[in-house]
């Protein structure tokens, strides 16, 4: 009976067996297997895609002038050397450039990250007419892109004589930086509970105390997120320091190492080198605070 | 003595489609040492009047005294009160110690001196061994401790608790209610207590404010308002299970004895306290389900009514009858044999029974003996 069975149950098995999908067909360990060859295959494409170029800056930064400018370029140097590096120091005026990219840079971070979160805070605590109206018409002001304010600002700078200055462009990247700070900030002040700064004041905090030793120490991932966010957006900005800094003199890095590029030659060992040394602090300063940059984006998960 | 004071509260919020009145003409004495409560369904104002008292509110009118001073302007944080929360309001990013010091930190109490004073709270609490770790890693018990001792170390002029225990378990609520109590009777400072539960107020207060849509209905013991509503509205919120009223017709009712007529059956009783002021003779018949006996242990049947369900709940069941007006609730032994769908003869005890002006829905009369109803004191004054 159990062999009739058995036999009646391959029949049908065997009599279905084409309309099964060859995929199915397959057992569970061989199909995690291709799931897990294919993804790991689709990932080194893409790693492949963005790392070759920063590994081309890279080399092409240690590379002898003569190995650069070649009919036949190798993809591994046959020659390393830092020579690029002390032009670049004790040359050109990279270094100038530096120092005016940090200056600025430190001013944005600073001036966004305390209007953030002063604006923050009050959009969420203080009663406004039209508040939420206002928070959400501020991102609308993220969307004009950099070049369309660039104009303007440098008719108005130049009126109030802040062209070359590290304030002026300190406050024009500010402007570039704040509506999505300010809203970050707003998001996030609105996850802390009012209950933890009344709580406070009853016991006899007052506003600024509270504000200063409950609600800040709170948002510190939202804070910290701003930051960075407004040093990607000062460090990597090439428009506004175009316009609002023409002077060789006041070239930040990323209008610097156009500058290397303006004379007789393009120096690319030189630019390769700039631009190696330029993406580091960014690189740096991401890995550095990844853990609140993630917390920073999702008020959600506090406490 | 009254140490709190509140007078003619009026507290307004404008709402997009015009003006919400939360609190209309709030009136409180707190004594010194007493423990209130503020209880009432929700949106009824209770915790706006906490928050107007706290000074996190500023009230539309009004004013309120601490010690006989006019604190109405003064802000929260020169008020000198604890206040706990309904999401308990420890600070995350602060260890528990840090926590409960936090109030004396303000005051500029030295680190070692408000350290021991924390720890010192805590012990009393029970929590002592949980100091190091943060709000996040305690249970929800454990925190209200926290919050409660973070209240003790301020010594404050009164304690304000905004329903501290309503997201707790039913058993950890018992507990927390004892501490708080006990928190209470030794330092002997004034408590007002808002909460939605009845239970919680009954157990926990020296004096009960119900209160409905913005507006105090009744102030008084826990056996005033149990015993002697003032009107429909605190009958119906105190006791559970809640009131049953019948419709009836007063045939007679002066200060000794009465007799009221409800459907079709004449209910004579002994008067207890009788509220002369003019009334209607159309007047709503209340009798708690604790003064209703079914079946055998009827002596003079009322109504013949179908069982309809039956809810065992400790030694006693809940029985829910089809009354002449809807469903009535009686509270009978659990292990009385009754069998749901039945018929059963229903008894009320005149002895407890309250007369309610049908329109007005004040309280006429009560029924019974004064003696077995011991108003002058509650068990919670010492």
């Amino acid at each position: 009976m159990s062999e009739r069975d058995h036999e009646t149950r391959d029949t049908l098995s065997s009599q279905y067996r084409s309309d099964v999908p060859v995929w199915n067909r397959l057992s569970y360990p061989t199909q995690r297997k291709i799931r897990t060859t294919g993804l790991y295959g689709i990932l080194s494409v893409i790693l492949v895609t963005i790392l070759f170029p920063l590994y081309w800056m890279f080399i092409t930064s240690v590379r002898p002038q003569r190995e650069v400018q070649t009919r036949n370029p190798t993809v591994l140097p046959t020659e390393l050397t830092l020579e690029n590096y002390e032009s670049l120091f004790l040359v050109s005026d990279f270094p100038l450039y530096l120092q005016n990219s940090v200056t600025v840079v430190i001013g944005v971070v600073i001036v966004t990250t305390t209007l953030a979160t002063l604006g923050g805070y009050g959009l969420t605590r203080f009663n406004i007419p039209y508040q939420n109206t206002f928070a959400r018409g501020i991102l609308f002001g993220y969307m004009f892109p950099s070049i369309l304010l660039a104009i303007p600002m440098y008719i108005l700078w130049s009126d109030i004589g802040l062209i070359n200055s590290y304030i002026g462009l300190i406050f024009a990247e500010t402007a570039l930086a704040l509506p999505f700070s300010l809203w970050i900030m707003w998001k996030f002040f609105q996850t802390v509970p009012e209950s933890l700064e009344e709580s406070a004041r009853v016991s006899g905090a007052s506003r600024f105390r509270t504000m200063v030793d409950i609600a800040l120490p709170i948002a510190k991932p939202g804070i910290v997120a701003v930051g960075i966010f407004s040093f990607a957006i000062s460090w990597n900005e090439y428009t506004l320091p175009r316009i609002l800094m023409p002077d060789a003199d006041s070239y930040v890095i990323t209008t610097g190492i156009q500058a290397f590029q303006q004379q007789n030659t393009v120096m690319w060992t030189e630019i390769m080198g700039a631009t190696f040394l330029a993406s580091l602090p960014a690189f740096l300063f991401v890995y550095a605070f990844q853990k609140y940059l993630l917390a920073g984006f999702d008020p959600t998960d506090i406490g | 003595m009254t140490t709190i004071n509140v007078q003619d509260l009026r507290k307004e919020f404008e709402i997009s489609s015009g003006v919400e009145v939360a609190v209309d003409g709030v009136n409180l004495d707190i004594d010194e040492g007493e423990f209130i409560t503020l209880v009432g369904p929700s949106g009824c104002g209770k915790t706006t009047t906490l928050r107007c008292i706290a000074g996190l509110e500023q009230p539309t009118s009004g004013t309120i005294r601490f010690d006989g001073e006019d604190v109405t302007e003064v802000p929260a944080e020169k008020r000198g009160l604890a206040m706990m929360f309904q999401n308990i309001a420890l600070y995350p990013h602060m260890s528990i110690i840090d926590n409960i010091a936090y109030p004396l930190k303000i005051r500029g109490v030295s680190k070692d001196e408000r350290y021991q004073q924390a720890r010192d709270a805590a012990e009393v609490m029970q929590i002592d061994d949980m100091l190091d770790k943060k709000p996040g890693d305690l249970s929800g018990g454990q925190r209200q401790r926290a919050a409660l001792a973070r209240t003790v170390v301020q010594d404050p002029f009164a304690f304000l608790m905004d329903e501290p225990l309503s997201d707790l378990d039913a058993k950890l609520q018992i507990e927390l209610r004892r501490e708080i109590l006990r928190v209470h009777k030794r330092l002997g400072r004034p408590t007002v207590y808002v909460t939605h539960d009845q239970e919680e107020a009954m157990t926990l207060s020296d004096r009960i404010a119900v209160m409905n849509d913005g507006h105090i209905e009744q102030f008084g013991t826990r056996e005033q308002v149990y015993y002697y509503p003032n009107n429909l509205f605190v009958a119906h919120f105190i006791g559970n299970p809640s009131i049953n009223t019948l419709e009836g017709e007063l045939e007679s009712l002066d200060g000794e004895t009465g007799r009221v007529r409800t459907h079709g059956r004449t209910l004579e009783f002994s008067v207890d306290r009788y509220e002369a002021a003019s009334h209607a003779d159309d007047v709503l018949v209340g009798f708690r389900p604790q003064s209703v006996t079914l079946a055998d242990l009827v002596d003079d049947p009322v109504f013949d009514l179908t069982l309809s369900f039956l809810e065992p709940i400790d030694d006693r069941a809940l029985a829910r009858l089809d009354g002449p007006e809807g469903e009535l609730r009686a509270l009978v032994p659990s292990n009385q044999p009754l069998v749901e769908g039945n018929e059963v003869p229903v008894g009320i005890d005149t002895d407890e029974l309250f007369i309610f002006d049908a329109t007005t829905k004040e309280l006429v009369a009560t029924s019974g003996v004064a003696s077995t109803k011991d108003v002058s004191q509650s068990v919670n004054v010492d």
